[in-house]
């Protein structure tokens, strides 16, 4: 199959160059986006199509692809001109749009699968002039809340989604948030994201450290308010009051004026330590290193962050935001507490810095067991396989 | 006098403070410069406006002629005063080209003569700190919220080369300059307390009875910004609401972080209770606040809050946070409430407490907190003082 991966940037989030390297095994992939940096893929399944920064780069690349396009398939280069000239905009707009398209028309995928629901409406046009088919993956925030808030995007969604040929939604709260959408519930799977093989070879050896060291909490995760740092820094006010020893670092909150101002306020400068991004190996050192992942979040989609950390025996408490909830049993692989809810996420932190060791290890074990029956990286790709079987009719539909 | 205010931007026509400022000096016979970016393209009566060259965005054809004609001025026109700028950059350990950048960057000031040189925000100091000595002008500085209680917290030590060459000070709150002091700001400096100023004749409404219908009318008026704690608030009616208390609560103001709180008001459950207004014109909010009872500002951080006086002025019955200027703003259980911040237990409880008060004390407290405002808070006291400033 010759599928397109789109996400607007190269490289893009982990999860999605786990998937893209995954299905290259098997099939030719091609990936259409702005190059944010360098990256070399092993395989030459893989075909980059990257939009560069640099306009001269951009503009030769692009002169390539659409004369390799008028040459090669006269008709798709007058379709795709009739289309973006049927376009708004200014002249430099849609120069723009022929950056964007001209690439995707030209390469000719079988399926473009679009990993960001926002984009949804702008390129059904593949489908209506050049019979690409169109999958869409909901993973989190475009399906969590972007379209409660923002009624434009409601009414984009409600015109172009039902229109798709496959959906993907990373669990079955976020499917439900589409189904609104009048989609056919046929066509659509659940695959949530998942941790590569090799993480789950080995069964971590993870104790809590001693007694005498400080609690050690972890949260890992871009500076978003939809991550409810605030929240998780308004719980540590109420820790230290009680005395209770942690310290807490939240990778990827550099930075954020909001919440440096938040700790200073409250007097936390000890005790909360805010880093920036941290490449791969790193966090996974800090998982090793801490006794619990907080995931404080508003929504979620299924975070990759805490299907990691219980791969690597480190327990992890979040709230009920979503997707989490369909692989965290409270009280058995994990903890689940109220979302926007401070008092309740440290009385939960307090409850965990008081529990035997021995249950400790047992929640770590089901984590860890949780991850390798339903979360590993092979059997995503084997699914996202079925999927697009299904789209191109190569199956019959279940 | 002559009198320069730098400001990042010329004030709008809702920005009463720094116009009527402005006015006043100039009606006192002052000449005023006034040196900020004019990208609304407001007149200012009084005062002549100074737009300095734009050198800092990236690089364009447009910075790189900003960049030449800058040059020519401080080789030109004012090479003495040029010099003797570079000379104190230089006694002040300060690199040479970063000590070039700054020279550019406020040549556009260093070409006026001027008696005080006047930053509106405390921020705007910085990388400015000895355009005043160049000039040979005494130096003020406003403290006014954001530039004192936040910035400094993100960049620690970042005024101290302002203190040494400050001659004034200029504090909207006691409190504020209370946080200054904390970041080394030296006691010998003069400091003047001057708050803001409301028009009060606006503002007033002697219609108040004190009496509350069966759904509380909550109010607050500012943009959406974190600063402001909404999401405290909206913690503290989803409380409310699980007590079965009917409200309902609009917020008047736009801003960056509309989605955030609007999905926070989505997930609380609260989306038919609470109503973001939008912008609404400053003449239009007498008008509006005469139809709510209560004023809410449970901010994290507020310098000093001017729709918290309009509010108290207007009858509203007040309950804010102890932010920096707010317990100076509402007298805690004289004219209104003041409760702790980041705290949506205390605030329901103050709201639940002025529920179940009766008609009278609400009503002393609402005039109370009126009287004060028409007394304290005029312009013409503000400006009394804001003239003194620059003479004593």
């Amino acid at each position: 199959m010759r599928i397109a991966v789109y996400s607007g940037e190269i490289p893009s989030t982990t999860f999605i160059e786990n998937l893209i390297t995954g299905l290259a095994k098997k099939h030719t992939i091609l990936l259409f986006g702005t190059r944010k940096r360098r990256v070399g893929y092993a395989t030459k399944h893989i075909r980059v199509y990257t939009l560069y920064k640099n306009p001269f780069l951009l503009g030769l690349f692009s002169l390539y692809w659409l004369l390799g396009l008028a040459f090669t398939n006269y008709n798709d280069y007058i379709k795709l001109k009739r289309h973006i000239n049927g376009q708004k905009g200014s002249v430099a707009s849609k120069w723009r749009l022929w950056n964007k398209y001209g690439p995707v028309v030209f390469a000719q995928p079988e399926i473009f699968h679009i990993q960001w629901a926002k984009g949804v409406a702008e390129w059904l046009f593949l489908k209506q002039l050049f019979n690409i088919r169109l999958v869409v993956s909901f993973r989190g925030a475009h399906m969590n809340y972007s379209q409660i808030i923002d009624k434009s995007l409601d009414a984009l969604y409600v015109r172009s989604l039902p229109l798709y040929d496959g959906y993907h939604a990373v669990s079955q709260d976020i499917l439900n948030n589409a189904l609104v959408y009048a989609i056919d519930e046929k066509k659509a799977r659940i695959i949530p994201p998942a941790v590569k093989d090799d993480w789950t070879l080995h069964k971590p050896l993870k104790t809590k450290t001693s007694q005498k060291q400080s609690l050690q909490l972890l949260s890992v995760g871009r500076d978003h308010w939809i991550k409810g740092y605030d929240v998780a820094i308004d719980a540590c006010k109420i820790l230290a009051d009680q005395d209770i020893d942690f310290i807490y670092t939240i990778i990827g909150g550099e930075g954020s004026e909001e919440l440096q101002f938040q700790i200073a306020q409250l007097g936390l400068q000890e005790k909360v330590v805010l880093l920036g991004a941290l490449p791969h190996h790193k966090v996974k050192e800090f998982y090793l290193v801490s006794d619990l992942l907080v995931l404080p979040s508003h929504a979620e989609g299924v975070p990759n962050v805490v299907l990691e950390a219980m791969a690597s025996g480190l327990p992890v408490l979040s709230t009920r935001c979503g997707g989490v909830t369909s692989i965290i049993d409270h009280d058995v692989n994990g903890w689940l507490v109220p979302v926007r809810n401070p008092m309740a996420l440290a009385g939960e932190i307090i409850k965990f810095s008081k529990t035997p060791c021995q249950k400790l290890q047992e929640v770590a074990s089901n984590a860890f067991m949780t991850i390798r029956e339903r979360f590993l990286l092979s059997r995503q790709i084997d699914d996202m396989e079925r999927l697009y079987d299904m789209v191109l009719d190569k199956r019959d539909i279940l | 006098m002559r009198i320069g205010l730098v400001l990042s931007q010329v004030p709008g026509y809702s920005e009463t403070f720094f116009r009527n400022k402005i006015k006043l000096l100039f009606g006192s016979g002052h000449q005023v410069f006034l040196f900020a970016e004019n990208t609304g393209h407001v007149k200012v009566e009084g005062a002549t406006v100074v737009e300095p060259l734009c050198l800092r965005k990236t690089l364009h054809p447009g910075v790189l002629i900003h960049f030449l004609k800058a040059l020519l001025i401080c080789v030109f026109i004012i090479p003495v005063r040029s010099i003797r700028f570079m000379k104190i950059e230089g006694r002040e350990k300060i690199s040479l080209p970063n000590a070039f950048l700054h020279l550019l960057t406020n040549c556009h000031i260093l070409r006026y003569n001027l008696d005080w040189l006047h930053f509106g925000f405390a921020t705007m100091a910085l990388q400015r700190e000895n355009v005043g000595e160049a000039l040979g002008a005494r130096v003020a500085v406003s403290f006014r919220g954001y530039d004192i209680a936040i910035y400094p917290v993100k960049s620690p030590g970042c005024y101290s080369l302002l203190w040494r060459k400050l001659n004034k000070v200029h504090t909207i709150s006691d409190d504020l300059l209370e946080i200054a002091r904390q970041q080394g700001l030296p006691l010998h400096i003069p400091v003047v307390k001057v708050t803001p100023a409301i028009d009060t004749k606006q503002f007033y409404n002697p219609d108040r009875t004190g009496r509350v219908g069966e759904t509380i009318r909550l109010l607050s008026v500012g943009r959406l910004h974190w600063k402001k704690g909404y999401e405290y608030a909206f913690r503290t009616l989803a409380l409310l609401m699980e007590k079965g208390i009917n409200f309902e609560f609009t917020i008047v103001g736009e801003g960056k972080e509309f989605e955030r709180l609007a999905f926070s008001v989505w997930q609380y459950g609260l989306s038919e209770k609470v109503h973001f207004a939008g912008k609404v014109p400053h003449n239009e909010l007498p008008g509006l606040m005469q139809t709510y009872d209560v004023y809410l500002q449970p901010s994290v951080q507020e310098g000093f809050c001017n729709s918290v006086l309009e509010a108290q002025c207007n009858g509203l019955y007040c309950i804010v946070s102890d932010a920096e200027g707010l317990p100076e703003n509402v007298l805690d259980g004289e004219t209104g409430r003041v409760v702790p911040k980041r705290s949506p237990e205390s605030l329901a409880q103050a709201i639940e407490e002025y529920r179940s008060m009766d008609d009278e004390t609400r009503l002393t407290i609402i005039r109370k907190a009126q009287d004060r405002v028409r007394e304290e808070f005029t312009l013409e006291k503000q400006m009394e003082k804001f003239n003194s400033f620059y003479n004593s």
